[in-house]
């Protein structure tokens, strides 16, 4: 009979499931963190939100144009704070096992929040009349939207160009819980993916830079050089 | 970009399955008891070395001249070259130095090509030795390596004694990586036959019992992988295989990728086929921990260097690839993206669990790299850093890709010559 470690095989087992658990227990307190993360930049920024439309309330009621400049840029800070708190959100739901439901939770707020950012927007518009194009984009996962990876990434692009002058809010269409999606994309007839929807008209399938290009510039009041380059073409 | 939960086990599998045999070879590293202890060589018993030539003119004078200054009584040491078929000039050479070293028992066999089984077996039919050795004629022997070797057949049950194996003069990357590959092979072979478990006596310098190697059949003549192939039999047949660190051996190592490729290709795919055919040793308790541990390791190995290979590949190029597609759309404006780039970073954004994994391996690999290097005595920093760097972080990748390409070969079915 030839030897056997039975006990090296035992040991160096315990090890290894004991050098797993740990890392088991590591993943999930990260995760923890997570959530408590996002919850606090959350209610964080619904205060912002809440001081934010207090400004315009104040300078409707007041008729304090003047200051509009100056809200102006809070609300752009805002937006892309939201924004980068929401990219990060989706990809803690990514990797999420045990807090997904608490994740969802947080992606539901994310969406109410860029809808309450939209219609603030538009109401300022009046208000204030500034230069802004605003865009709602539906996106779906990888299987039902092949495109929507690039249309995000052309996105994103031109969010870099444009900066404060172009709003973008994405809204994921398999996100069931929250009824204002189906709402919007019954508004919008979403029915395939990506759809891009430009000052309230949808555009269905991908759409590469330069259409997009063209489509929003010809809402801009004063054109930027990007806009002259791309009417001249 | 989500990795599937089956992704997800298959790569935990691998990595937790690694984890565990470096967790159990270090316990056997632990315990001293496990080491076998040598006895003086008293007498001198006639040794035979076999040395299988096919076209070897301009490596073969080296080998037999390393033989000529070993220190053994020359009347005990019997050395044969079998030349197999050689197209060039390999007979002359050898006919030349035998008349020039006639101080020397050095006999040459001619025969037609017909690979290296059968001439190590046309060998071992006209060897009168005690022991047989098989020779590449790509290697050459320190002088004092018999003399260290022959004391560890410390019972009839030890059927081959293995040397420290190292790769001779390495010029170029590729040969200065293989040398630290066989430095922590070594070290690895070391610690299996501490309980038993080496897998492959490898061409140079092989010491087997003469007698035990023709009871049990000698050589199979149509094998990738010969070497393997019999020590997987005497280990069917319960025989001890014995690995050394300190009676030194140099080998001629590979020196581009192209010859790598082509040399592990048949290396690795030698020990699946030969596995497969031994698959009744596999976690058979029978066959102590060579059955439990080392069967399976042989082909487990191969699928975790293609599991950890391709996922890293995947997953690690992917987002670039898709992020240059997608910059088609674009047009590439590349200046627009950096002029307004922001470094968010979060401390919570890391995958901490890759994190740990590869620390966690860098830290097992560094620490393998010294303790083989202290065991071989050998220098760590020998062949500079930018060899251990590219060992480290490379090797793996080269080896990994070798396997996926053996993958490829077997599911598309490609004959496979020696």
């Amino acid at each position: 009979m030839r030897h056997l470690s039975k006990d090296k095989y035992i040991i160096a087992g315990a090890i290894t499931i004991g050098i797993f658990l740990l890392g088991l227990f590591l993943g999930l307190a990260i995760e923890g963190k997570r959530v408590n993360y996002i919850e606090s930049v959350s209610r964080k920024q619904n205060l912002d939100f809440s001081s934010l439309q207090l400004q315009y309330a104040f300078i409707d009621q007041l008729s304090q144009e003047k200051n509009c400049l100056a809200v102006q840029k809070t609300f752009e800070q805002n937006i892309n704070n939201l924004e980068s708190t929401r990219i990060r959100l989706e990809n803690f739901d990514r990797d999420a096992t045990l807090n997904k439901n608490e994740l969802d939770t947080l992606k539901n707020e994310y969406i109410l929040a860029q809808i309450r950012y939209w219609l603030l927007g538009e109401r300022t518009r009046k208000l204030c009349g500034t230069d802004i194009v605003n865009i709602l984009y539906f996106f779906s996962d990888e299987k039902e939207c092949p495109d929507c990876d690039k249309q995000a990434f052309v996105l994103t692009y031109l969010k870099k160009k444009f900066k404060d002058k172009l709003l973008i809010f994405s809204f994921d269409s398999k996100f069931e819980p929250e009824p204002m999606i189906p709402l919007l994309m019954g508004t919008y007839n979403v029915t395939k993916y990506p759809t891009i929807v430009i000052e309230g008209k949808p555009r269905s399938g991908f759409k590469d830079k330069d259409s997009i290009l063209r489509e929003i510039c010809s809402y801009y009041k004063e054109k930027t050089e990007d806009c002259v380059e791309i009417i001249e073409k | 970009m989500p990795i599937s939960i089956y992704v997800k086990a298959v790569l935990w599998t691998a990595y937790l399955l690694s984890l565990f045999f470096a967790i159990f070879w270090f316990l056997v590293l632990m315990d001293k008891e496990t080491e076998g202890k040598a006895r003086k060589l008293r007498k001198h018993p006639v040794v035979s070395v076999v040395i299988p030539a096919y076209n070897e003119e301009k490596n073969i004078i080296a080998t037999l001249a390393s033989l000529t200054k070993l220190e053994y009584p020359k009347n005990k040491l019997e050395i044969i070259v079998v030349n197999d078929g050689s197209s060039d000039n390999t007979k002359n050479i050898v006919q030349e130095f035998i008349s020039q070293n006639n101080a020397f028992n050095i006999r040459l066999i001619s025969k037609k090509n017909q690979g290296k089984g059968s001439a190590l077996n046309k060998g071992l039919a006209v060897s009168k030795g005690e022991f047989f050795i098989c020779l590449d004629a790509d290697s050459s022997v320190t002088k004092d390596a018999l003399e260290k070797i022959l004391p560890h057949f410390t019972d009839e049950n030890t059927a081959v004694v293995l040397p420290l194996l190292k790769v001779s003069k390495p010029k170029n990357i590729w040969q200065r990586m293989q040398w630290l590959e066989y430095i922590v092979n070594m070290f690895y072979k070391r610690l299996m036959s501490r309980l038993n478990c080496v897998h492959v006596a490898p061409g140079p310098f092989s010491v087997y019992r003469t007698d035990v190697i023709k009871r049990i059949g000698g050589f199979d003549e149509d094998n990738l992988t010969e070497d393997l192939e019999i020590s997987l039999r005497l280990q069917s047949k319960n025989y001890r295989i014995v690995q050394l660190l300190d009676a030194e051996v140099f080998t001629i190592a590979p020196k581009t990728f192209k010859e790598l490729y082509k040399q592990r290709n048949r290396w690795y795919k030698g020990s699946i086929i030969n596995a497969f055919r031994y698959k009744h040793m596999m976690f058979n308790k029978k066959y102590g921990d060579f059955g439990i541990i080392q069967m399976p390791t042989i082909i487990i190995s191969g699928a975790i260097a293609i599991i950890l290979v391709s996922s890293l590949f995947y997953y690690g190029l992917k987002p670039y690839v898709k992020a240059l597609y997608n910059s088609i759309f674009i047009n590439f404006d590349f200046y627009t993206l950096i002029k307004t780039f922001k470094f968010d970073f979060n401390l919570l954004d890391l995958n901490y669990a890759a994190i740990l994994v590869s620390v966690i391996m860098l830290i097992i690999s560094i620490l393998i790299l010294r303790k083989s290097h202290s065991e071989t005595n050998e220098r760590l920093d020998k062949h500079g850093m930018l060899s251990l760097v590219s060992y480290l972080f490379f090797y793996f990748l080269v080896i990994g890709f070798i396997w996926v390409g053996i993958m490829l070969d077997f599911a598309f079915g490609k004959k496979q010559k020696w």
